[in-house]
């Protein structure tokens, strides 16, 4: 909705950090030394822009795929646990903890345990992924994400042989998420999503820490979320909690909110509709107001990597 | 001037179009056609509760001159449905023919919003003096047309939702207070007529 009666805490629109002075405080805090007094501060979390300290691996970049600016990835965002509207997240997230963070594995792997998150990344290489992403609402963007394979951090905590699918769990907390205490939800939190193993084990499914070269902010899902990047964004689940591996699919939320709308898979398929959204197409953000819509691609133009794990299943009825 | 009121929410947006071809986000945000379609949509169910509410008001306060406002309501809602359903053919759908199709058959909430639409063309097509005056009793027969498509833009609104019920429920609640307050009417209208036979 457009016309809205400002709150008292919203932020004007002047002050919103224009990128560039977003990207400088790093050099700000370097300048004064104030960076190795935080990390100090920090010692029990992640020290802020540990990513550009610990460096990481850029890729050629794909010709075809042209980075959406940062303003529209980083202020139109779905984390329902802030509100439903898209700037909800922008305006909200901001108060959410995420010093210290830990997760939990359990379920059926070899090294249960609740991590601390530094642990978890623990010998871990960082890697740049630009991707497409599809939102099942009919727009998609280009990210460029920080991040590395889920199979890495699965790995470590050896998943066992009766293992077949990994359930994600959001963090949850009511006094900092103002969404989760709407009357109105029709939705349940916790909000979980699930993979099958082998999905979650393909090359192409990270864990995302940032965007952009910086780490995450809390309205993308910081400190740590899930990307995958040939399913509908709702399956890239943020800020991640709990690692559970199963041996049956677990339930999740959407599926369970509306099953005839969103199925388990949730592969962007154009050829397979939605009653709410047509999937054939879609609106790239940030490509301006009378822009032509672009025709919408099988697995999102994943399917050389990813067509082979669904051979043989009926994509309408699994959907 | 009453019109002007009923133009601010177009203004509003017209406003923010400027805005936004000038800097791109900063008018409609990250999805400029969604936020237009939603816009004229929201707007379209504003004032159309709002036209049921003078008919109330009128009635409630015994006001009967507020009644003149109605027409201009009605027809403002009117166009700001028909701008709702060009913004969606035009920016949505892309006036792609097989698209509305699909949409047409595969997703109900246009349904309902088409439903919408159709009842409210016979009154705007009706709304002036002339009409109103070949039509007699039968015109205010006809302008009950009014609650089928409230009903039907509410079921639009409550289908489009997800995750929440916060819009519907609100404009549902106003919705059926506007009805209770009509139901209300009635039964006192016909209670008084039929004291008036009795006595005699």
């Amino acid at each position: 909705m457009l016309i809205r009666i400002p709150r008292k805490n919203d932020p004007k629109p002047s002050e919103i950090t224009p990128e560039q002075i977003y990207h400088a405080r790093r050099k700000i805090l370097q300048g004064t030394g104030a960076f190795a007094a935080l990390s100090a501060v920090h010692a029990s979390g992640l020290p802020s822009d540990w990513i550009e300290s610990r460096g990481y691996t850029k890729h050629e970049p794909v010709p075809d795929l042209e980075i959406t600016p940062s303003p529209y990835t980083t202020q139109y965002n779905n984390f329902y646990e802030f509100g439903t509207d898209k700037d909800d997240p922008m305006r909200y997230a901001d108060v959410m903890t995420i010093d210290p963070w830990s997760v939990e594995v359990t379920g059926l792997v070899a090294k249960p345990g609740k991590y601390a998150i530094e642990d978890v990344l623990a010998g871990i290489d960082l890697e740049e992924r630009i991707y497409r992403l599809r939102c099942v609402e009919a727009w998609s963007a280009v990210i460029p994400w920080v991040g590395f394979p889920v199979k890495k951090v699965l790995d470590k905590f050896e998943p066992l042989g009766s293992a077949k699918y990994v359930k994600f769990t959001t963090h949850l907390n009511r006094d900092e998420m103002r969404g989760t205490r709407s009357f109105f939800s029709s939705i349940d939190f916790p909000y979980i999503e699930g993979l099958r193993l082998d999905e979650a084990n393909h090359d192409l499914a990270i864990f995302a820490v940032g965007m952009y070269g910086d780490e995450l902010l809390n309205q993308n899902g910081a400190p740590f979320r899930l990307v995958v990047p040939w399913k509908y964004g709702f399956k890239s689940i943020k800020s991640i909690v709990k690692i559970e591996l199963m041996e049956k699919e677990p339930p999740t939320t959407w599926n369970l909110s509306a099953p005839q709308e969103y199925g388990f898979y949730s592969n962007v398929n154009p050829k397979v509709d939605h009653p709410r959204w047509s999937q054939a197409s879609e609106r790239v953000l940030g490509s301006g107001l009378f822009a032509r819509n672009q025709p919408t691609l099988m697995f999102n133009g994943y399917a050389d990597q990813v067509a082979g794990l669904y051979e043989g299943m009926n994509l309408r009825r699994n959907y | 001037m009453f019109w002007c009121v009923l133009a601010i929410p177009l203004a509003l947006l017209i406003n923010d179009i400027r805005i936004e071809l000038a800097t791109p986000t900063l008018g409609l945000g990250a999805d400029p056609e969604d936020a237009i379609v939603d816009h004229l949509g929201i707007w379209s169910i504003r004032l159309l509760w709002f036209t049921l509410f003078i008919s109330s008001i009128a009635r409630l306060t015994r006001q009967p001159i507020l009644i003149q406002f109605r027409r201009m309501a009605g027809l403002w809602t009117f166009a700001m449905v028909c701008l709702h359903v060009t913004s969606y053919v035009l920016l949505l759908a892309r006036v792609d023919l097989m698209v509305i199709l699909d949409d047409f058959v595969e997703r109900p909430y246009i349904i309902a919003g088409l439903s919408a639409l159709s009842s409210l063309i016979p009154l705007a097509i009706t709304s002036t003096r002339g009409w109103r005056r070949r039509l007699r009793q039968n015109w205010n027969r006809l302008h009950r047309l009014v609650y089928v498509a409230a009903i039907a833009a509410w079921i639009h609104l409550f289908w489009l939702e997800r995750a929440t019920f916060e819009e519907s429920a609100i404009y549902g609640a106003i919705l059926i207070l506007l009805f209770i307050e009509r139901i209300v009417h009635t039964m006192r209208t016909r209670k008084r007529k039929q004291t008036a036979k009795a006595v005699t």
